[in-house]
């Protein structure tokens, strides 16, 4: 197999990854590997599972037949919306709901947030995410007979959901 | 407290500064380009009594008040965006006492909180601004959404809204031809690479960006670990390619070092543009020990103090001239 860095001299480097789910390859000679910082002196110097594929930009974002309609809170509409990356409100999330998580999925390793969020509705979100993990991981647990852990997990689930009933 | 580019942190031979910043916006009102001026009062009422609790000072400074020459400043010291001071609509920057931290407001999203430090300081940085949003989204209605978090006016902004980035000094890695290759390797990885003053490798003064793309579905450690792994790669090569240059071509080195010294020792007449040029060498000499005639910061703070809308002494005449010549004597005063 060629190098696909500069198609020219045999691959020696195999990376494989994933991005958004399908597996990708990325296969280079030891000259482009080590002219494009993948290794250094013979050895990894960026990690091959932070590789995130192909560069994103605006321009890629797939063009949707547009629907006729725009926003009925701030009047954006789906043309400007796929040609910009732009939406103009709030409501613009729910009112383009499909065509915003296709344009998501395509710019982002995932459609989920992972990081913080802040203030009361932040914190129940937060928590109603962690309760939904729990629920999974009672699940599993129970599937896997591991009754112990099970009450663990039952426990701490109820607690949570005693806080959100408090507030 | 000094500024940003009066400082010196870690790996400031390479790395000048880091910064982050989030992207808010308030639930229930349209984003800056579809606001109305009424709307756009709204949001800065309402960012500016949340600052006025806060344990931490802020100096406010209304857009529609400054002059075009003092917005200029702002842009050059990094402190608000080209877009920002251009903005059509009510809208202010709140820069901290301390100079770490600026929240503008109705920029692109309601509200764009920045930390920036001299030097690679992904985790001062990243604490600071955490500890400002946190503050800010128990005093403000945040429009956030379940499934992807924080909300933005722009798509490749939603989930977490951080942007982090570092500017660094490449010159051995220009100079070795390597820039193309990392530069494409590093935007295989979801980040991208920019030249600070001009485009692509052409860069004048050595210096390029390095940011995140990805703001869903990693949390904020994530992005900046997986960023920061990088940033050290880039480092690493660029040390090594700095050695090397030095034990390839050590007294060439040292002459083009030496002779762009006495360039802005003694010229009279400075244009921008040559001025990076010259303060790259003297920036790659001090950190091989070449020269030791200035200092990092007295580098990046000249960088700053000498550009276009620093230099002018007058706020309307646009005189390329008159700045020219001044920026030769501020230079010669400082070396
Ligand atoms: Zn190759
Ligand atoms: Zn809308």
């Amino acid at each position: 197999m060629l190098c696909s860095n500069c198609s020219s001299k045999e691959a020696a480097f195999h990376y494989k990854y994933i991005k958004n789910g399908s597996k990708n390859e990325i296969h280079l000679c030891t000259d482009c590997a080590k002219k494009l910082g993948y290794i250094n002196d013979g050895e990894l110097s960026f990690n091959p599972a932070n590789i995130f594929g192909e560069l994103f930009s605006l321009p890629q974002f797939i063009r949707h037949r547009a629907p006729e309609t725009s926003c009925p809170n701030c009047g954006t509409d789906y043309n400007s919306l796929s040609r910009t990356g732009f939406v103009g409100c709030d409501k613009c999330y729910d009112f383009f709901a499909k065509q915003i998580d296709a344009i998501l999925s395509k710019i982002q390793p995932s459609t989920i947030h992972k990081g913080k969020l802040g203030g009361s509705e932040g914190k129940k979100i937060e928590r109603d995410n962690t309760i939904k993990g729990l629920k999974e991981d009672l699940q599993k647990a129970i599937l896997n007979e591991n009754y112990e852990e099970a009450a663990v997990l039952r426990d701490k689930i109820k607690a949570l959901e005693g806080e959100g009933g408090e507030k | 407290m000094a500024k940003w580019f009066e400082d010196a942190g870690k790996n400031s031979d390479i790395v000048l500064s880091t910064r982050i910043r989030f992207a808010r916006n308030l639930k229930g009102i349209p984003y800056p380009k579809k606001m109305t001026a009424e709307d756009a009062k709204r949001v800065i009422a309402l960012v500016e009594a949340a600052l006025e609790e806060m344990n931490y000072t802020f100096t406010k400074y209304d857009m529609q008040k400054l002059s075009p020459n003092e917005k200029e400043r702002l842009v050059e010291e990094r402190y608000i965006s080209p877009d920002f001071a251009s903005s059509k609509i009510p809208s202010c920057a709140y820069i901290s006492d301390d100079n770490n931290v600026s929240i503008m407001v109705n920029e692109e999203d309601h509200i764009r909180i920045q930390c920036i430090y001299a030097g690679l300081e992904d985790k001062k940085t990243y604490d600071l601004i955490s500890k400002i949003d946190t503050y800010l989204s128990e005093k403000l209605d945040y429009a956030i959404h379940e499934k992807y978090g924080h909300l933005t006016s722009c798509l490749t902004n939603v989930g977490t809204g951080m942007r982090i980035s570092f500017m660094m000094h490449l010159p051995a890695i220009v100079m070795f031809k390597a820039s193309e290759g990392i530069f494409s390797a590093i935007s295989k990885l979801g980040l991208t690479v920019r030249g600070m003053y001009g485009e692509g490798t052409k860069s004048a003064g050595h210096l390029f960006q390095i940011s995140n793309q990805v703001t869903l579905g990693k949390d904020e450690n994530e992005i900046i670990n997986d960023i920061t792994h990088v940033v050290e790669g880039v480092i690493a090569k660029e040390k090594e390619l700095r050695q090397e240059l030095l034990n390839q071509k050590g007294l060439v080195l040292e002459d083009k070092i030496m002779r762009s010294f006495g360039l802005l020792k003694n010229a009279r007449i400075m244009q921008s543009k040559e001025m990076m040029n010259l303060l790259s060498d003297l920036r790659l000499g001090l950190s091989l020990g070449i020269t030791q005639n200035i200092s990092l910061k007295d580098i990046t703070r000249l960088m700053i103090m000498a550009s276009r809308a620093h230099i002018s002494s007058s706020e309307t005449s646009d005189a390329p001239f008159e700045r020219d010549v001044e920026r030769a004597k501020l230079i010669r005063n400082t070396l």
